[in-house]
């Protein structure tokens, strides 16, 4: 090994962190999950006080908190010089994506709510069921802006692989399925699971290695 | 594809993010490329080439004759 290269790879084992703080940042967002699932199963076996907006508002701030908390690693590293800057095509598609999947949330919980109590029919009925699905809509539209928008090109290829390991997945997962319901041999499952299901696809793929040299 | 990018990049005294700015990419895509994980484009390819005065076929190899021909 040559000394310059040596020199190089020490000076990139610095920006490590240390099992002490990657330990303190799993506990952490642990808690923060945990305090999340904890904050909705009270919410939910308590009646719902304060209405769906409460709900909504506990979804919203610790969804915020996780991401915070996901982004310290990168925020020390930052102020050491050595941390990412988030790209201007992530920051855009962060604009666009938390906006919508909020606004979906509280339209959901509306909607859900004013289905219940006021039992809309005909052109009500409509818009109160289409209410939700329109900002996902918007969400789906910032997800296939991002490999569009991004400029380096490894990243770009790592984006549309995971897109389209997941495509795949979520195909197959529902074709196996609708056949498995048609036989009435599995409960039925709605339509509308098929965005999450490509979504927690999608998540795992990001982490696989795909791969994108011959 | 195997390179020589690890070894140019150590020799001008480089980090993976100041070859990254230097070629406009992010850190991520040098390791990759540095690693074997990703070939790069042709255009990257050329931009990898010019920044190190050599010409592509002496940094990559597609092991039918890359760099390691080119060096005789």
């Amino acid at each position: 090994m040559q000394p310059a290269e040596l020199t190089v790879e020490n000076a990139e084992m610095s920006t490590s962190l240390g099992a002490g703080f990657w330990t303190g940042w799993a506990a952490g967002m642990a808690a923060t999950l945990g305090a999340f699932a904890g904050a909705i199963y009270l919410f939910m076996h308590s009646g719902s006080p304060g209405g769906p907006m409460v709900g909504g508002v506990i979804v919203v701030a610790f969804t915020l908190a996780l991401i915070a908390i996901a982004n310290i690693p990168n925020m020390i590293r930052r102020k050491r010089g050595f941390g990412e800057r988030i790209r201007a095509p992530y920051r855009r598609y962060t604009m666009r994506f938390l906006p919508a999947m909020f606004a979906y949330v509280f339209l959901l919980m509306a909607a859900v709510s004013y289905a219940n109590s006021a039992e809309p029919t005909g052109s009500v009925a409509w818009a109160v069921a289409i209410a939700p699905a329109i900002p996902l809509i918007f969400a789906i539209r910032a997800i296939f802006l991002l490999p569009r928008e991004e400029d380096d090109e490894y990243q770009r290829d790592r984006i549309n692989r995971a897109y389209a390991w997941a495509t795949g997945a979520t195909l197959m997962v529902c074709t196996t399925v609708g056949f498995l319901d048609m036989f009435g041999v599995v409960p039925h499952l709605e339509l509308w699971v098929m965005f999450p299901m490509w979504a927690i696809f999608m998540g795992v793929a990001r982490c696989l290695p795909l791969g994108g040299a011959r | 594809m195997k390179n020589d990018l690890r070894v140019l990049r150590a020799q001008k005294g480089w980090s993976q993010g100041d070859l990254a700015d230097a070629l406009g990419v992010s850190r991520q895509s040098v390791n990759a490329l540095e690693t074997g994980k990703y070939d790069p484009s042709l255009p990257l390819a050329f931009r990898i080439a010019r920044l190190f005065g050599k010409r592509v076929d002496e940094i990559f190899d597609d092991e039918l004759g890359g760099f390691s021909k080119a060096a005789e």
